[in-house]
Order: C-alpha cells, then structure tokens, then sequence
C-alpha cells in the first residue's frame, strides 16, 4: 500500500507542480504583457504631452489642464492667473547662430523659467520662443508685476551657449481667470494680448485689463469688417510728397493706404493694417492698393517717384511677391520710378526670403527703401546685403531735435554715412520750419513730413505740383511750404 | 552607484507591480472557487449526520460546518475587497490546512486506503489556483507527507 501510496504521491506531485508551473507561468506571461502595453501607453501619452525639447508640458497638454482649471474655478471659485512669456529678438539669435544654438537657448529659458515661475504652478512651452506659466491664487496688479520681473530678471541673465555668451530679454503678459467668463483660448489670446502690449510699448510686463478688452473687442470688429469688405471700393490711397530741400523740387510721393469702412467710418492705418496683417488679408489688400497707386501715379510728370510700402506677408511670400511683380509689368509705368519701402523688423523675420523677394523687385528695375531707420537694429550689413536704394531716417529723431542734445549730429552721421555708401536717405516728420532750417544746415537733402505737406488725395497732387512749379520759379522752400 | 541604484528602485517597482496585478488576477480565481467548494463542506454537514453511522462523524460533521463557513467568511471576504499578494497566500494557506485536516480527519475517524489519493486533490486545487510557488510547494509536501503517513 505504501509502494501504492507513494507512486500516487509522486504522480500527484509531478502533476500538481506541472499544473502550478504552467498556470502561473501563463497568467505571468499575460500580466507582463499587459503591463508593457501599459507602459508603452503611457510612455506615448507622456511623450504626446510633452515638449521634446524642453521636456515641459506641451501646448496640448497646457491646454486640457488650463481648461480643467477652468472648469475647477467655475465650480468652486478658485482663482489663477494664466501669463505668456515670449522672448524678444529669438528670431535673430536663430538667424545670427543657427538653430542648434537656439534650442540650447530654448533649453535654458525653460529650466530657469521652471525655477523662476515654476515654484508657484505650472509651466509649459505653447510653441516657438513662447511660454505660458499658470499660477495658482488671485495675486495683485503689484505682486504680479513682482513675478513679471522675477521671471524677466531670470531670463535676461547672460548665457553661455557654445562658447558664445548673449543676452535675450523678455515680455511678459499675464490675465487673472476672473476677467471673464472665457475658456481657454479666450484666456490665452488675452494673455497674448497682454504680452504683445507688453513687447511694443517695452514696459516688459502688461496685465490685462477691462480697457484691453474695449481694446480687443475693438480689434475683433475691425477684423470682421475687413473680412467682409469690398477693398476695390472702400479702400484707397493718399499720397505723401518727399522733397528735396535744396530745389524745393517734390521728388515723389509716398503712397498710404486709408480705409473708409460703411460700418466703421474712417479707420486708422495703424489698426486696419495690423488687422490686415493679422488675419492675412494684407495680400488680398497690397495688390489692390499697388494697382490703384499705379494708375493714379501714371499720370504724374516722369520725374516724380512712388513709394509704396511692403508689409512682412508680400515678401515672405513668393506667390505674392510674383503678383506684385505682375501687376507692376502690366501697369505701364517705368519701374525705376518706384520705391518699395520695407522696415528691418520685417527683413529680420527671414532675412534670405527677404532678400530673395526684394531682389526680383530690383530686377524688374524698382528701388527699395529701408523704412524706419535708427530704431531698430539699424544694420548696416542689410544696406549691403540687399542692396538697399534709400534709407528713410525714422520720425523720432526730428521729434526729438527740439529736445537739443546730439539729436542733429546723430541725424548728420546717418546722412553723411548713406552719401558714402552711395545710398539715397529721406528724413520722416519734418512738422516745422525750425525742424527743417536744422536738417538743412546738417547738409540733409531729401524730406518727408507735415511742414510740406499732409497726405492729400491723387486729385489734390496735380495742385500741389503745380504750386511747388510755380513757389519753385518765385522762392525757396519757405515760399513753398507757405503756399501749400 | 547612483545608476545601479535607480535600476533597482525601478526594478523593485516592477516587481510590486507584478506582485499587484498577480494578485488581482488570482483572487478572482480564488473567489470562483471559494463559495462552491464552502458549499460542498455545508453538504458534507448532513453527509456525516444522516449517511455515515460510523463514531467521530458528529465530530466531522462539526468541523465540516466550520470549514463551509469559515470558506463562507473567506469567499465574501474575496468578493469584497482587493486583497494583496501576501493575504491571498495566507488564505491559500488556511485553505489548504483546512481541507488537508479535515481530510486528515476523515482518516483518523474511518481509514480508506483506496482513497487516499484524495490527498492528492486539496493539493492539486492549490496547485491551480496558489499564488506563490512557496504555497504551492508547501501544499505538495503536506499532502506526499500525509498520504504516506496514513499509508504507512
């Protein structure tokens, strides 16, 4: 019976360990399975929310955690306040030392962005150079300024990438979730709102106020009319004259764009145009006024020149730039008559598509201008590079002639320094005679401004011309400006 | 140092996490078993009082009841909540050392050499259904132990 017992005893171990083995084993084999696609589920659902670069959350992911938070305020009142950080100049530290350095830079301003901002929520990277940072808590206007700086303070530090050290600084906007009733979006695009106010005024922090909302909503209105408008009919064109001091001779005209909208009235250049170049209407616009502008400027005696002005979208792209260039051929007007006025900001958003654009221009036998010169990075390897024809010396230095100081010798130096290079210059916003008597006595020859005259509607100009003939035969430029 | 020790850390995390989902998975088998078999120990109840007429079956029939509940007790218990790795071996335990007693019992009160092989199914229900290799094991070596000693 025990020999019995035991080969039972041996037969049911063998079996009962078998059985064990091969059960475990399997539910084994089928829970590591499991947990690996859990973990490559995961792995992916981190990497989708996540900036590659930077390692902080992602646009994506920023959002659905920006709209839970909204949702958590709406049910329980709990307040935040949502900021945009964008750096100022990237775009030229990525032109000047190439992408690689960029993303070293990008990698950099998110770590300290993380320290600076992170201690108080979340921090995440929206796309490009801009960030956003979610703070938890209402926070005063003082204590908000406070962050903006600790947060530009932080970035504005020196960094040593590649051996290269530079300085980036930043703008920062900031919106408190109890602005509105908004969703994300609508917070983010006041956030945005709030930054690029923050950029053009250089104030380095803005916080969104009730009166940015008039502001915006203001903005929203001017979009919706220009999407529906008829531009062949509601927009046209004025036209500044540019003269030349020492004849008192009018050398061209600088054509500007105006608006007469049936539901808005007259709308500032300023707002339509940035509207325009907004929502991408200005390559619908440009064409039409160009055409308008050349067929009023036709009739004009063969000396007298046109200027027209280029926004960022004509030149960055090519199909416009080629239309541009069609309509020009078609117009029967010599193209060395024309000026295609272009500002550095705008050649620095992408200097070799600029480049390329301005070229096919000079090729048909146009001129280009450099807009607004001596604000802005005031470049001269671009007078060079892209062969620029005249530089128009901004507005803001004759502004300040009355302020005294070095304001005319600086003027002085940037005239005598495009007479060098061969180069035509016009000064902007000459408004009064004291203002002129200087510029002339600095040697300047060419001017642009209220002194002379306004912008005036193409039927004025044939008036106009004819009272600079005839101040031309009887007197100075005094005489001419008097009888204007 | 600081590599070996992340590896570890993270290697430890995985196994707890297999220990987590071994357990989830078992006690759900667990769970399919426990009520049926408490069910059978409640038949035997009245098996032993109203079939066998041998002396002790009061006794077995006792302790059949209290197998059936604490079974019972066991299986709702199961059902109930998530239990971990080591209280699912600890029932596979208690499990088993009750079923292999009372078989046990069952000998010591009326000793049926041709059946007991029945030593043999408490452990192969173990086999099946153990979480641990341990439990397992042990359940082997009981059951050979007791078969042998009854044979003997």
């Amino acid at each position: 019976m025990l020999l019995q017992a035991s080969m039972i005893a041996l037969a049911g171990s063998l079996a009962g360990y078998c059985i064990s083995t091969l059960t475990r084993g399997a539910i084994s084999r089928e829970i590591r399975a499991r947990m690996t696609a859990e973990t490559l589920r995961q792995t992916a659902e981190a990497q989708a929310d996540q900036d590659m670069l930077t390692e902080l959350p992602n646009r994506r992911n920023f959002f659905r955690r920006l709209r839970e938070r909204l949702e958590r305020g709406r049910a329980g009142g709990e307040e935040f306040v949502l900021g945009v950080v964008d750096l100022d100049g990237f775009k030229s530290i990525n032109d000047s030392y190439g992408h690689t350095v960029g993303d070293l830079l990008l990698i950099e301003v998110a770590a300290r962005l993380r320290d600076a901002g992170g201690g108080n929520g979340l921090v995440s990277r929206l796309g490009g150079d801009e960030f956003a940072i979610l703070i938890d808590g209402a926070r005063n206007d003082e204590q908000l300024h406070g962050h903006g700086d600790t947060i530009r303070e932080s970035i504005a530090s020196p960094y040593l990438i590649s051996d290269i050290e530079f300085s980036v600084s930043a703008s920062v906007g900031f919106v408190r979730s109890t602005i509105a009733d908004l969703d994300e979006t609508g917070l983010i695009e006041r956030a945005d709102f709030a930054m690029f106010r923050a950029k053009a005024n250089g104030s380095g922090t803005v916080i969104f106020s009730h009166e940015h909302e008039e502001d915006l909503e203001q903005i929203g209105r001017v979009e919706q009319a220009l999407r529906s408008s008829d531009k062949e009919a509601e927009m046209s064109v004025v036209f500044q004259p540019q003269v030349d001091i020492a004849s008192g001779e009018t050398t061209g005209f600088e054509a500007l764009a105006r608006w007469n909208s049936p539901s808005l009235g007259n709308v500032r250049p300023d707002v339509f145009i940035a509207a325009a170049e907004r929502t991408g209407l200005i390559e619908e616009m440009t064409p039409i006024l160009l055409g308008k502008a050349l067929k009023i400027a036709r009739d004009w005696p063969g000396d007298i020149k046109l200027s027209f002005n280029l926004s960022i979208r004509d030149i960055m792209s090519s199909t416009a730039i080629d239309k541009l260039c069609r309509i020009i051929e078609a117009s029967d007007i010599d193209p060395a008559r024309l000026e295609f006025e272009v500002t550095e900001t705008l050649i620095m958003s992408d200097f070799e598509t600029a480049r390329k654009s301005l070229a096919k221009l000079q090729t048909l036998g146009a001129r280009v201008a450099l807009d607004d010169f001596g604000v802005g990075y005031a470049n001269f390897g671009h007078i060079d590079q892209l062969d620029i024809n005249t530089i128009k010396i901004d507005r803001s230095f004759v502004t300040r002639l009355a302020d005294g100081g070095r304001t005319a010798k600086v003027i002085k130096t940037m005239v005598d320094m495009c007479a060098t290079l061969g180069v035509g210059s016009i000064i902007e916003g000459v408004e009064t005679e004291q203002e002129l008597d200087v510029l002339q006595g600095i040697g300047a020859r060419k001017v642009q401004g209220y002194y002379y005259s306004k912008p005036m509607p193409p039927d004025e100009i044939p008036a106009f011309l004819s009272r600079r003939f005839l101040a031309r035969i009887g007197g100075g430029p005094a005489s001419v400006a008097r009888a204007v | 140092m600081r590599a070996t020790g992340a590896g570890s850390k993270s290697g430890n995390a995985s196994e707890v996490e297999m220990r987590h989902a071994l357990a989830a998975s078992y006690q759900s088998m667990f769970a399919a078993i426990l009520l049926p078999i408490s069910f059978y120990f409640a038949l035997t109840v009245f098996y032993h009082l109203l079939v066998a007429d041998a002396a002790g079956h009061a006794f077995l029939s006792v302790s059949s009841a209290l197998i059936a509940m604490a079974f019972l007790a066991m299986g709702l218990d199961v059902r109930r909540r998530a239990l971990s790795y080591r209280e699912l071996e600890f029932f596979g335990f208690a499990f088993f050392a009750l079923i292999n007693l009372k078989a046990a019992a069952n000998n010591f009160v009326q000793l049926e050499p041709a059946k007991l092989f029945f030593f043999m199914l408490p452990m192969l229900i173990v086999a099946i259904f153990g979480i641990s290799t341990r439990l397992v094991v042990t359940a082997i070596l009981s059951s050979v132990a007791t078969m042998l000693a009854f044979a003997s």
